[in-house]
């Protein structure tokens, strides 16, 4: 098999019955009924090769599928941030249900303090949120101490003091 | 766990939590167990099957005198000690020769299992070696309608589903489709589901293949697919099938409310296709709203005779300009 055969060859499959998708579990499901006679022949090659040939189909069906699905570009420009490098594409939810390995947790008892919190109104204290504050006129985040931060920032306009500079 | 621990340190609370059950779950992990007459084609077999499964797998080396479909208390307790809800268990005997028995966990209980003999097997090391990345996410493939027919093929394709799926994930990057999973069942669906008898069914093939991909003249955007086998190659004739218990079954299939879709409330398509919301206006002053002005409805200093001498009034004002001086008389109104 040459490479050029390989690139005339269709990349659409017709199939009877339509084939539904998992596409969040990367699955195909293909009701169409097999080929009895190839499937219950002695000979062990033309049954692998008929197998190998549902299995291409499905896989290709499969990719036609996935490349379908709207792209992500990773990097910090509009992508994920956690996924840098490559294209992705964006999976939908699995639609196939799956038993449950542990039951759906329970919610927790409140204890003695949370209740008494709840009932009287008592919130968590709001601590001041890290070191970053956004800065209208830059329309960036800066730090509000440290290196660099926004209280050490120097004054762009300082009026000539006369005494100083004689 | 036997006796309820409690966390020392935060790194075995962190331990713990993990094991404990959360809204979105852990990939399962699978345990794979030689029974006391495992052969050796069976241990090969279950090493393969595990490799697609890597990292989320354990492989026991020593051999249990365990019968899942019996007693499988044994095999609940290696569950809930290793924190795995898959577990494959080899067997041979005469009379059932070849055997895994694959079994499936809720709550560190048996939920469902079902034997699955080994027909033929072709191990990984027989194939060419190509090198799939530990972790992939593979394709998986299901042909054949008795997989939608026959609940016990449903549970076969659930369990190879559970199993083979790995982790959830929302990002897919295109090199890591690699391999593809095809799990193929002749015969019609027609076949009596409580015939009781499992020799009549059709064997299930099990085949894996790398995916190749080639730059297509025809389209360019969508590649043509070639596959080449890998391995393993297994022919599996379904033996006793043990169903889950409906109500255990109902408690597993529980979607936590967290996850549960949210369905959008006052927003509604009605039948033309169009978006149609219901906005909420607070609620209104009648007192204040502003009307019409309609100076004969102001309140008159003087009148002796109210009530329905009101209402005529609008209409004589409106009617008869003639008139300066409103008559209250009782009046119908035609």
């Amino acid at each position: 098999m040459s490479t050029q055969s390989i690139s005339d060859r269709p990349v659409t499959v017709e199939r009877a019955i339509p084939v539904t998708y998992d596409l969040g579990n990367l699955t195909i499901y293909d009701t169409n009924m097999m080929d009895s006679q190839i499937m219950s022949s002695t000979d062990e090659g033309v049954k692998e090769a008929y197998l190998q040939s549902l299995a291409r189909d499905s896989a290709q069906l499969l990719v036609n599928q996935i490349l379908a699905l709207p792209v992500v570009t990773g990097g910090r420009t509009g992508g994920d941030v956690n996924h840098n490098d490559g294209v992705f594409v964006k999976l939908p939810d699995p639609t196939t249900q799956l038993p449950r390995e542990k039951p759906v947790p329970v919610a927790k008892p409140l204890t003695k303090w949370e209740k008494f919190a709840k009932q009287k109104g008592i919130t968590p204290k709001a601590r001041n949120s890290g070191n970053l504050v956004y800065d209208e006129a830059k329309g960036e985040w800066v730090k509000k101490w440290g290196y660099k931060g926004k209280n050490q920032e120097q004054p762009w306009l300082v009026e000539v003091d006369e005494k100083a500079e004689n | 766990m036997m006796r309820i621990l409690k966390p020392r340190n935060a790194r075995s609370k962190r331990a713990l939590d993990n094991r404990a059950s959360k809204v979105v779950e852990n990939t399962k992990k699978a345990l794979t167990v030689r029974g006391s007459t495992c052969s050796v084609l069976v241990q090969n077999a279950m090493t393969d099957i595990a490799s697609y499964k890597q990292p989320d797998v354990k492989k026991f080396q020593k051999k249990n005198e365990i019968h899942p479909f019996e007693d499988a208390s044994s095999l609940e307790f290696f569950s809930q000690k290793n924190d795995a809800s898959l577990i494959i268990f080899g067997s041979h005997s005469k009379k059932r020769p070849n055997t895994l028995t694959w079994l499936r966990t809720f709550n560190y209980q048996a939920l469902d299992m079902f034997e699955l003999k080994i027909l033929n097997h072709k191990a990984i090391s027989e194939f060419k070696k190509l090198t799939i990345n530990i972790g992939m996410k593979p394709m998986i493939s299901f042909v054949g309608p008795i997989f939608d027919s026959h609940p016990h093929f449903q549970m076969v394709k659930s369990m190879f589903l559970d199993f083979f799926r790995g982790e959830q994930i929302s990002m897919l990057d295109l090199a890591g489709l690699q391999y593809i999973i095809s799990v193929t069942a002749s015969g019609d669906g027609n076949i009596s589901v409580y015939s009781g008898d499992t020799s009549g069914l059709p064997s299930i093939n099990f085949r894996v293949y790398k995916i190749k991909t080639y730059k297509s003249k025809k389209q360019e955007k969508v590649p043509r697919v070639e596959l080449e086998e890998i391995g393993p190659r297994f022919d599996f004739q379904l033996g006793r099938v043990r169903e889950a218990d409906p109500d255990m079954m109902k408690q597993a299939m529980k979607i936590p409310k967290e996850l549960q879709p949210k369905a959008k409330k006052n927003v509604e398509t009605d039948l033309l296709g169009d978006k149609v919301a219901t906005i909420h206006v607070g609620k209104q002053d009648l007192m204040k709203l502003q009307t019409r002005k309609m100076k004969g409805l102001k309140k008159r200093g003087k009148d002796e005779f109210a009530g329905e001498g009101n209402g005529d009034n609008e209409f004589e004002d409106v009617i008869v300009s003639d008139e300066e001086q409103p008559k209250k008389r009782k009046r119908h109104i035609k």
